[in-house]
């Protein structure tokens, strides 16, 4: 990673900007969503890929460290998935992120029943937090 | 709430990664890099505000979705199989470099 943000500085201007856009692991609630709002079934365990968080954060704080750039901004925003059912959200889950995310047995069941009392009204979210840090090339 | 699609899942549909991105940076006439631009999600929602924009992924499938799904005709925008690591460019060349969830 420091060496992608090494090569990076090299292709960048003079005063040129590096963002370093990327999920974070932070856990987040699988939402149901109706027409009278939105209601958690419980939190879906985005850890297991939370060593990639640590690497990216050494990795930034090294190259700033060594006096490649200079941080200016860091901030966090929501970026939310929906889907139209519950089971839907689970395949999904299961084809493209089953390596990097957890969903509780509870957690499922939870929201298979409260879909289940809401019914077609009813779709899924989850809003996973994002970074956007900003730094300046020096 | 959305209304419901026939599409599988949607992703972002309030464009707040776009919207972050903008505000953090002025993107007209500028040149840009995206590394890990990957099925071109983020790209070809900005890819018509810079100068240029070089998107970098080491996944040819991803890389063939993106180009699938770019909106035509996009002349500046060229998307290239590569490992940040070890970027085919001359020094100082782009104004902006995006880490697209690659680090």
């Amino acid at each position: 990673m420091v060496h992608a943000l090494e090569e990076a500085w090299r292709v960048l201007v003079s005063r040129g900007i590096l963002v370093d856009l990327r999920p974070l692991c932070i856990d987040i609630p699988l939402e149901i969503l109706s027409p009278a709002g939105s209601e958690s079934a419980g939190l879906v365990d985005m850890s297991p890929d939370i060593d990639k968080d640590i690497a990216a954060e050494a990795a930034t704080q090294a190259v700033v460290r060594d006096g490649y750039y200079k941080e200016l901004k860091r901030e966090t925003f929501d970026f939310a998935y929906y889907w139209n059912t519950v089971r839907e959200f689970k395949a999904d889950l299961d084809e493209r992120w089953k390596d990097e995310v957890i969903l509780p047995a509870d957690v499922l069941k939870r929201a298979l029943a409260m879909y289940k009392k809401l019914g077609d009204t009813a779709r899924v979210r989850i809003r996973i937090r994002m970074l956007l840090a900003k730094f300046a090339k020096l | 709430m959305t209304n419901k699609t026939s599409i599988k899942y949607l992703r972002d549909p309030e464009n707040n990664e776009l919207k972050h991105l903008e505000a953090a940076y002025q993107l007209s006439g500028k040149s840009v890099l995206e590394i890990g631009c990957g099925n071109g999600f983020l790209t070809r929602q900005y890819a018509h505000i810079p100068r240029r924009v070089i998107g970098i992924d080491p996944n040819s499938d991803e890389l063939h979705k993106a180009t699938t799904s770019l909106p035509a005709p996009l002349s500046k925008t060229f998307l290239i199989q590569g490992m940040g690591e070890a970027l085919p460019f001359p020094s100082q060349t782009f104004n902006l470099v995006i880490f697209a969830s690659s680090l």
